[in-house]
């Protein structure tokens, strides 16, 4: 690296360009890092910078930046692209160079934003992006042409293959010296914006480029998936389908772990004298990790189907089909997009309400995305059903297990719809009809969704070797200290701090079914809900005298609970408030401590209260 | 192994455990406070209040904030483009 070009103060360039146009493929082509991309508008909702060095060995700083259809926000993720652009106060660096990226399929939407951008009288460049597939599709773009009749330099882009961002380093290279230009703050008039359309159809015609390259196939797709009656039967089957593989193909890594993990405490009990240190390595660490830890495959299955459909273009049509549905209670199938993220990881779900243009109905969004089952309640469920749901088929193939899955999955939904139907009652008026982008259908890149897939691997294994670890090791030390006094005949655990807290807690937890050991998995489990699992491991492991405890938790609970706690326990967690962490975002989204307050209060109340109708109707029915 | 380092033993993991899920869990102001003690101790620059550690650090999409709505790609995420 040329040391002396380095020290030069490095110039930071923006992209900027349309939803879905492939900015965020570009910048993690350029940076080499993995944003998150799909094949969907509105995945990137915040700024983010990173930086690389150029051919030349130049620094340079590039910026993601959420896609926008024009310089006036409409949404509060196409303000940050806006800030960003007018240089406002709360951000520290205005762009030196602004890159438009264009979809070459649909060029005509990137120039107009182009238009609006060459208005700002910023140094630009413009990418033409998707040229691979633009060409598949026949189109054949005169790109000297576009430079000419656009005044600035284009260049051709393929944002998913390795180099296909040459040129515009290059491009980048060139520009980093001219750094430092003037801006202006040009908003464009009624006039100016229909002047604007007129110059578009007139390039378009001049560069070839003056149809929207939709390809066949995807018309043909549509005609089946965005069909009345199909259309709906088809998206149900598929979530459910997702959800009897999470069970069907994951038994047998499950049994693998779970057979690794019981090998490595029998050695490990035998390998340390008895101490302090082995109880903590073998009731608290791998009894607690090796409960949580065992959950991997179905984790992955999940994510397997939910980046598929992200990569393929279906998650769109999805919220198009469930549009209708979601007017019912007041919002719109933008709404869908968001509350679907949520099934990953409320706080992804919570931030992506950024695209979501009337504030009421983000701030709904907002409030009922924690019902959506997270990722983190998928160990919890899979243990409770794994224990008290017999491993049998139903009929055509269908398994049990996966049929319960798949109903705690649409219980929940209905239960948010449920809320947001309350939350919008006063005024459940429709404001903003549902415009959606459809994205073409892509193939799915093997590629993206085996790195997707690794990077899910990566994010559970450092929860489960950083927070639930050292979760696991201070609740090992509560639930062990103090020590029993002489002549105790009861588990040590009882008479440590967390027995006794457990047993403070059963007071408020005991009418809806839950024991002692339950009331203790609970207060950590509101840090990350698998720790409730672990803690539960780790709890169990401590109340019996059985060396293989560790890795037997499911047949443990089987024998210890009763069929009305379980179904307690499952409907709590449909329902209790989802980690701190997500309290933490949606005091971050909405500004103000009020709405997570809000929040805690009014899942608490409907977990406690749906915990006791089911424990009460199960202990009636169940005698 | 004898008792007292045992007992030593357990005593440092546990008190790192509680540490790090103080840090991990706690409000901003506790973490940045802890980062700063942190840097402190490694002789290292204190950080800038705001320049980082909000979110849970568990998904790709909750980053670190630093500015309203942007997050920063870590430094060893970044690679060098070849040509």
């Amino acid at each position: 690296m040329n040391a002396q070009a380095a020290s030069v103060a490095a110039p930071l360039i923006a992209l900027v360009g349309n939803p879905n146009c492939g900015k965020t493929a570009l910048f993690n082509l350029l940076t080499g890092s993995r944003q998150r991309v799909a094949n969907y508008a509105g995945v990137t909702v915040e700024r983010k910078e990173g930086s690389f060095l150029s051919p030349s060995g130049r620094r340079v700083r590039l910026l993601d930046l959420p896609g926008a259809y024009s310089l006036e926000p409409r949404t509060p993720d196409e303000q940050i692209t806006c800030d960003t652009l007018f240089g406002a106060a709360h951000l520290a660096d205005r762009p030196d160079f602004v890159v438009a990226v264009c979809d070459a399929n649909n060029l005509r939407q990137g120039l107009r934003l182009t238009f609006a951008l060459r208005r700002l009288g910023c140094p630009m460049g413009l990418a033409l992006n998707m040229v691979d597939l633009a060409r598949k599709r026949g189109l054949t773009i005169d790109v000297a042409r576009l430079s000419r009749e656009l005044g600035i330099t284009v260049v051709e882009t393929v944002a998913t293959r390795s180099g296909g961002a040459r040129d515009l380093a290059g491009l980048l290279d060139g520009i980093a010296a001219a750094a430092g230009a003037s801006w202006q703050q040009a908003i464009p008039g009624a006039e100016d914006i229909e002047q604007d359309h007129a110059e578009v159809r007139r390039i378009l015609r001049a560069v070839g480029a003056d149809r929207v390259g939709v390809p066949e196939l995807t018309v043909k797709i549509d005609r089946v998936v965005l069909h009345p009656v199909i259309g709906p039967i088809l998206l149900a089957a598929t979530l459910f389908l997702m959800f009897q593989a999470v069970f069907a193909w994951a038994q047998a890594p499950m049994n693998a772990i779970n057979a690794g993990v019981t090998m490595f405490g029998t050695w490990l009990a035998e390998v340390l004298p008895q101490s302090h240190l082995r109880s903590l390595l073998v009731d608290g660490v791998l009894a607690g990790l090796g409960s949580v830890i065992v959950f991997l495959p179905q984790i992955v299955i999940l994510f397997f189907f939910i980046l598929l459909l992200e990569d393929t273009g279906y998650l769109p049509r999805a919220a198009f089909m469930l549009d209708r549905l979601m007017g019912g209670v007041g919002l719109t199938g933008r709404s869908f997009i968001p509350l679907l993220s949520s099934f990953a990881c409320a706080i992804p779900g919570i931030m992506a309400t950024r695209t979501i243009r009337d504030p009421r109905d983000r701030l709904t969004t907002i409030m009922i995305a924690p019902l959506m089952t997270c990722s983190a309640r998928l160990p919890v469920y899979a243990l409770i059903i794994g224990a008290f749901i017999p491993h049998r088929e139903v009929s055509g193939g269908l398994q049990l297990q996966g049929l319960v899955l798949f109903g705690l999955y649409v219980f929940a939904v209905v239960a948010a719809m449920l809320v947001a139907f309350v939350l919008k009652f006063p005024k459940r008026g429709r404001g903003n009809p549902l415009t959606l982008e459809l994205p073409a259908y892509h193939a799915p890149n093997l590629r993206s969704l085996a790195i997707g897939l690794w990077q899910r691997v990566q994010i559970f294994l450092t929860r489960v070797g950083t927070i639930i670890l050292s979760l696991m090791i201070v609740l090992w030390f509560l639930s062990t200290f103090p020590a029993p006094p002489p002549g105790a005949t009861d588990p040590a655990i009882t008479y440590s701090i967390a027995g006794k807290i457990g047993s403070a807690l059963a007071v408020v937890f005991g009418p809806i079914g839950f024991n002692w050991q339950i009331s203790i998995a609970l207060v950590p489990g509101l840090a990350a809900r698998e720790v409730a699992v672990g803690a539960l491991g780790t709890v169990y492991a401590l109340s019996a005298t059985q060396a293989d405890v560790a890795s037997a938790l499911t047949p443990l609970i089987a024998a210890s609970w009763t069929l009305p706690t379980a179904l307690s326990l499952l409907a709590w967690y449909v329902f209790a408030p989802q980690c701190l962490s997500t309290l933490a975002t949606v005091k971050r989204e909405t500004n103000s401590w009020r709405y997570p307050i809000i929040m805690a209060a009014y899942l608490f109340g409907l977990a406690y209260l749906a915990s006791w109708i089911t424990y009460r109707v199960a202990l009636a029915w169940t005698g | 192994m004898s008792a007292w380092f045992d007992q030593v033993i357990v005593g440092v993991l546990v008190i790192a455990s509680a540490a790090f899920a103080c840090y991990r869990l706690g409000p901003q102001n506790v973490r940045f406070w802890m980062r700063r003690q942190w840097a402190r101790i490694r002789g290292k620059p204190l950080p800038q209040a705001n320049s980082g550690g909000g979110g849970c650090g568990d998904c790709p999409n909750a980053a670190p904030l630093k500015a309203r709505g942007e997050a920063r790609v870590a430094a060893n995420n970044i690679r060098k483009l070849e040509r």
